[in-house]
Order: structure tokens, then C-alpha cells, then sequence
């Protein structure tokens, strides 16, 4: 019995011990900050008293977010509000509360937040402003709500939109950038489309150009054959020539507009007096420069001053600024034309003055671009495509030489100076004008069979006449199917074959006739307006042995027949 | 206390087979809770690794299970086994009296 009350006093002693032990352990853990919460009794129920951290989150998630956040009376004076509210306006929390949130808007801006605090107890407001924080004004946005509607309390958000306004600027810019880039790039692509389309109606005026100049070259020069003429007619005849070569020249220019830029154009070069070059180039616009009653002085020294020069060309670039000079000085100006040449430099300057428009200093380096004119206002009212000065000083360069413009300005009248080096003094200069054609028919040639295609009658006949004077057998066909008939009668030796037939073209002809084992070996030349590269290479395809461009060198046609073996 | 030292049952782990069952009451997340949890795990990786289970309990959801364990404040850490029940009162972020209350180092005189 002993035993056994020791025993349950132990054991009610380690009890008491143990729980002892427990409440000391519970102080020592509430004393050393090591529990948070606590589990009451209300009544029955049994409820979770958390001292600090459930809300802990909340309270963290609004102090630390990146937005400032506070809850404003309806009047828009504030109650709470976040750190970082504090650090956005600049302001110790402390002295924030219970001040009036508009005093931190731009005063512009006051007014409509006023407003918009007034709506946002019965709505969502989200709206832009600009923030004043001391000299600084930022802009932000504001979302506010109802938070407590009975107290009139709300709810306001406050984000810095500094950097999304750089962002939306830096993607504005960026996207004007990759506006203006693509702008760019399809007005290089209009312009290149409006270049192809300009040599593509360049090559096809050329080639309309060139059809009634064939005839009227052939006729020249059927007029020289036809006997000796009257030194009236004569002096006409010769004008007449060399108004006809000009002529073709210069729709060889047209043609080359676009080669020319790219300094693609050949020369034909020879030993010529520069003077000839002035001459020539006053009688092509001596008509021009009177028609505007401008007086042309001329000032050309005694002796020649020789040049290696395409003759054509360079009085091509003296009429193109003469007639510029004529243009650009009113009626009744005066223009001076001169050549010299300059002991020292060893070159020949020609000049060509007026005391017309002038030039305004800004326009001097650009006369020379291309379709551009000094006064396109001005221009309007005259002639011309603009290409002149820009061909000048190609041509100019492609001797060796350079073409300048000076004036002192408007109304002061211009000057433009070609230099071209001078031919070297040992080099004698055999005249070898391209005449050979005219004393051909007399020279003792084998005379060939030769059969000319071509729809144009004058184009046709005029050579056919000419080739006949120079002694040959010629027949003529309109069209492709007498073209065949014929040449199965005559067995020509050559052909000369336009393409633009009507019906079978000049190539389905140039076939047909290779297929033909009897026309395996005649020599088959193509006459054409369009002398492409792609041109000549499909006449090649189709069995050409040469592929002429309209209106055929008559020097050309010569060595053609020529180099036809002996019957 | 000398006396209570004899009378306790070996401190240091008697039955190496043994699993200890212990049960921690929290009240949701807050940091003590959080901090209670993560001492226990790191005490019974170093002190009973492979043989222990801890059961969660959080009183925020179903504040009647502190009953049976007359939980008063919170965390408390409740050793179920081995016999007999002992408590330990808070973070158990004092880790020789952790380990001191559940029996796994002697209690110092």
C-alpha cells in the first residue's frame, strides 16, 4: 500500500513536473518572441489569435509594390498612404498624410483631379497626370476607387510613367524610323520602275526616230550619185548631210540618255580643228539664237588649234550651251563665243558667255545633274529635256577634258568653259571623212544579189535604189511570205531583213530561210530599231549573221557586201 | 534538478528502429510558423535521418484539433513517439533546448 501510493506520488510528482515544465517553457517562448499566434477559447469555439504575420503579406505587398497607393477622404485628403507614395512626391510620409493629394498635381492638371476624385466614390477611374515633385514634373497614372463608400474613403493608385512614356517614345521613334525606311525604300523602287519606264520610252521614240531617217540618209546620198549638182544645190545637199547625220546622232543620244550616265557612250575620235567644232556648231543654232534676237559674236584666232576630238560630239556640246546661253538670256541679249588655246596648259578652251539669267551660287554644282535646270520655273517655258548640260559634260569628260559654269549670280549673266588637251603636233591629220560611200558605186566591186525586206516602202526603195547604183542586183519584199517567194527566185547572196514585219516578223523569216537547205550559207543581216543587247541576241538565235541598227551606216553596209565572197 | 536527470528515460535515442512521430501546430504562415518548420526539418536530418515523420497541423483551417494536445500558444511542436508526450513551445529556433526537450541530449545540470 505503500509501495503504491510512493508510486502514484511519483508519478503525480513527474506529472506536475512535466507540466510545470510545459507553462515554463510556454512564458519562455512568448517572453522570447519564438510564437506568433495563440489558440482562444470564445465560449465553445476554439479561434486562432495571430499576433503578427497573416496580414503580413498584405501589409508587404502594399508598402514594397511598385506603385504608390493611398486611401484619400472624398475631399481628397489623405489618410494612408504608402512609402513609395511618399518617395514618388518627393515628401516624408509623416508630413503626407493629411495633406491634400492635388497639391502634388501640375496645377494644370489640379482641377480635373479634383473632379475626378468627386466620381471616383461611385466608379473606377483611371485617368493620366502630369505630378509635380519640387522643380520636377513627371507624368504618372491614377487609378482610384471606392474603397469604403458609407466613410467616403477611396482607393488611390499612383504609377510613375516616366519610363513608359521613354519606352512609348523610343518605339515611336523607332517605328517613324521604320515608317520613313520603308517610304524610302518604295520611292527608290517608284524611281527605279520610273527609270526603266524612261528607257523604255526612250528606246521606243529613238527607234521611231530612226525609221524616216533611214530613207532620208538613203536619199542624200542617192542624190550625190545621181551626177554632178549646181554649187547652189550643192552647198544645200551638203547642209542637208550633215543636218541628216546630226539628226541621227543625236536620236543615238536620246537613245543613250541612260548609257551615258553610266559614261557607257563611244567616241568616234579624229584629229579636228576646234574652230571646225565652233563653226559646225554655230550653223546647227545660228537660227535658234537669231529667232530670240540675241546678238552672236564669234572670236576664233587665226591659226587651228587641233584637237583629237568626235567632231559630232563636240559641236553637239558647244550647240547645247549656246542654245542654253540663247534660252536662259532674254531677247535681245548678247552671247560671246570663242576658242583658244592656252600656250601653257597645252589645252583648247572653248567659252560660250552670255549676260542673260546667271546663276544662283547654290545651283552651280548642280546644272550639271542630270534633268535638272537652273530655273525650272523658268525652264518651263522653253524646249529641251533637260539633259543637255548633264550629256555636255559627259561627252567633255570622255575627251579628256571638263566643262565649267560660273556666274556671279542671278542676272550676272554665265559663262561656260569646255578644255579639251590638244592633239599632239607630230601626229599628221589625214582627212578620212566616212565619203566612201558616195564614190563606192564607181569603184570596180563585184556586184551581189541582194534582197531587202522592209514594210516601209520608202526605207526599202531609197536603198534598194542606192544599192543598185553602187552596181548590185536588189530586190525588194513588203512582208515575210514575198520576202521567201522571192529569195527562192533570186537565190540572194544577202539579206537585209527588218524585224517588225506585219504577219511573219523578220525572226520567223530569218528561221524559215535557215531551214532551207538552199539559204544555209547566204548572209542574213537584221535591220532594226532596236539594237538591245537581248535584240541582237535573239536575231543571233535566229539564225542573223549581223544585227544592224536603223538607219544602217552606209560605210557599214559596204564592208558588209564587200566581205561577200565572189560569185 | 539531478534527481530528474535519473529519472528520465535514456536521453539519446534508445531504439534506432524506432520512428519518431512528431506533429507541429501552426496557424497559417506566419514567420514563426514558417520558422518552427524549418528548424524541425533541419533537427531531424541531423538527429534522426530516415526515421521521422512530421504531421502539419494548421490551426487556421481547423483550430479544433489543438484540442487533444492542449495547444495554447503557437507553434508548438508535439513529440507523439516515443512515449511519452513531450511539447516544446515555439520556433525551436533555440536548437540545444529543441533537442534538450525531446529527449535527444541530456538536460544539462
Amino acid at each position: 500500500m505503500a509501495s503504491r501510493d510512493a508510486d502514484d506520488l511519483l508519478r503525480e510528482n513527474e506529472e506536475l513536473r512535466q507540466r510545470l515544465e510545459d507553462a515554463e517553457g510556454t512564458i519562455r517562448a512568448i517572453s522570447g518572441d519564438e510564437v506568433d499566434a495563440f489558440l482562444v477559447r470564445r465560449g465553445t469555439e476554439d479561434h486562432v489569435l495571430v499576433l503578427d504575420g497573416v496580414d503580413r503579406p498584405y501589409r508587404l505587398l502594399i508598402e514594397q509594390m511598385q506603385q504608390g497607393a493611398a486611401t484619400l477622404t472624398s475631399d481628397g485628403t489623405v489618410f494612408f498612404a504608402n512609402q513609395r507614395l511618399a518617395e514618388l512626391l518627393g515628401t516624408p510620409l509623416g508630413s503626407l498624410i493629411g495633406t491634400r493629394f492635388s497639391d502634388y498635381v501640375a496645377p494644370g492638371d489640379r482641377d480635373a483631379v479634383t473632379a475626378t476624385l468627386g466620381e471616383a466614390l461611385q466608379r473606377d477611374i483611371y485617368c493620366e497626370v502630369a505630378i509635380q515633385r519640387g522643380d520636377e514634373v513627371f507624368p504618372a497614372a491614377l487609378a482610384v476607387s471606392p474603397l469604403l463608400v458609407h466613410e467616403s474613403i477611396l482607393c488611390l493608385l499612383v504609377t510613375d510613367l516616366t519610363l513608359q512614356k521613354r519606352q512609348d517614345h523610343e518605339r515611336e521613334r523607332l517605328l517613324e524610323e521604320q515608317v520613313a525606311r520603308t517610304a524610302a525604300e518604295s520611292t527608290t523602287a517608284a524611281l527605279r520602275e520610273a527609270d526603266r519606264r524612261k528607257d523604255e520610252f526612250l528606246a521606243i521614240l529613238a527607234h521611231e526616230l530612226r525609221n524616216p531617217l533611214g530613207p532620208l540618209r538613203n536619199g542624200i546620198q542617192l542624190l550625190s550619185l545621181a551626177g554632178p549638182l549646181e554649187p547652189e544645190v550643192r552647198e544645200t545637199h551638203e547642209m542637208m548631210a550633215r543636218q541628216v547625220e546630226n539628226l541621227v546622232r543625236l536620236v543615238d543620244d536620246l537613245l543613250d540618255v541612260g548609257r551615258v550616265t553610266r559614261g557607257m557612250i563611244k567616241m568616234r575620235k579624229q584629229r579636228v580643228d576646234a574652230r571646225l567644232i565652233v563653226s559646225r556648231a554655230v550653223e546647227s543654232c545660228r537660227e535658234f539664237i537669231s529667232e530670240r534676237n540675241h546678238q552672236l559674236d564669234i572670236d576664233l584666232p587665226d591659226d587651228p588649234i587641233p584637237v583629237e576630238a568626235d567632231l559630232v560630239r563636240m559641236a553637239q556640246v558647244v550647240v547645247n550651251l549656246l542654245k542654253n546661253a540663247a534660252k536662259f538670256t532674254p531677247a535681245g541679249g548678247r552671247i560671246l563665243l570663242s576658242a583658244e588655246r592656252t600656250s601653257d596648259s597645252g589645252e583648247a578652251l572653248i567659252r560660250v558667255r552670255d549676260n542673260g539669267e546667271g546663276i544662283a551660287p547654290e545651283m552651280l554644282s548642280k546644272v550639271f545633274d542630270l534633268f535638272v535646270q537652273a530655273d525650272s520655273t523658268a525652264s518651263r517655258t522653253e524646249e529641251g529635256l533637260g539633259i543637255g548640260l548633264t550629256l555636255s559634260r559627259h561627252l567633255t569628260e570622255l575627251h579628256g577634258g571638263t566643262l565649267s559654269a560660273a556666274s556671279a549670280g542671278l542676272s550676272q549673266g554665265s559663262e561656260f568653259v569646255i578644255r579639251i588637251p590638244l592633239a599632239s603636233e607630230a601626229e599628221a591629220a589625214p582627212p578620212s571623212p566616212a565619203s566612201g560611200a558616195a564614190e563606192a558605186g564607181k569603184r570596180e566591186k563585184p556586184a551581189h544579189r541582194v534582197l531587202i525586206v522592209d514594210d516601209n516602202l520608202d526605207a526599202a526603195s531609197s536603198l534598194a535604189r542606192l544599192l543598185s547604183l553602187w552596181g548590185h542586183e536588189v530586190r525588194e519584199a513588203r512582208d515575210g511570205t514575198t520576202a521567201l517567194r522571192i529569195a527562192a527566185e533570186l537565190r540572194p547572196e544577202l539579206i537585209l531583213l527588218d524585224i517588225g514585219l506585219p504577219g511573219m516578223n523578220g525572226y520567223e523569216v530569218a528561221t524559215r530561210l535557215r531551214a532551207d537547205a538552199r539559204f544555209r550559207d547566204v548572209r542574213i543581216i537584221a535591220l532594226s530599231g532596236y539594237g538591245s543587247e537581248q535584240d541582237q541576241a535573239r536575231s543571233r538565235a535566229a539564225g542573223f549573221d549581223a544585227h544592224l541598227l536603223k538607219p544602217a551606216e552606209l560605210s557599214h553596209l559596204e564592208s558588209i557586201l564587200a566581205s561577200l565572197p565572189h560569185a | 534538478m539531478n534527481t530528474s536527470h535519473e529519472k528520465d528515460p535514456s536521453p539519446v535515442s534508445p531504439d534506432p528502429a524506432e520512428v519518431w512521430e512528431l506533429r507541429l501546430y501552426v496557424a497559417g504562415q506566419t514567420p514563426k510558423s514558417i520558422a518552427a518548420f524549418n528548424n524541425l526539418k533541419r533537427l531531424c536530418e541531423e538527429h534522426l535521418p530516415g526515421r521521422y515523420k512530421i504531421e502539419v497541423v494548421d490551426l487556421l483551417i481547423n483550430p479544433k484539433l489543438a484540442r487533444d494536445d492542449q495547444i495554447l500558444a503557437i507553434p508548438t511542436l508535439v513529440r507523439k513517439l516515443p512515449d511519452p508526450i513531450r511539447r516544446i513551445i515555439g520556433d525551436l529556433s533555440d536548437t540545444e533546448r529543441t533537442l534538450v526537450g525531446l529527449q535527444l541530449r541530456p538536460r544539462r545540470g
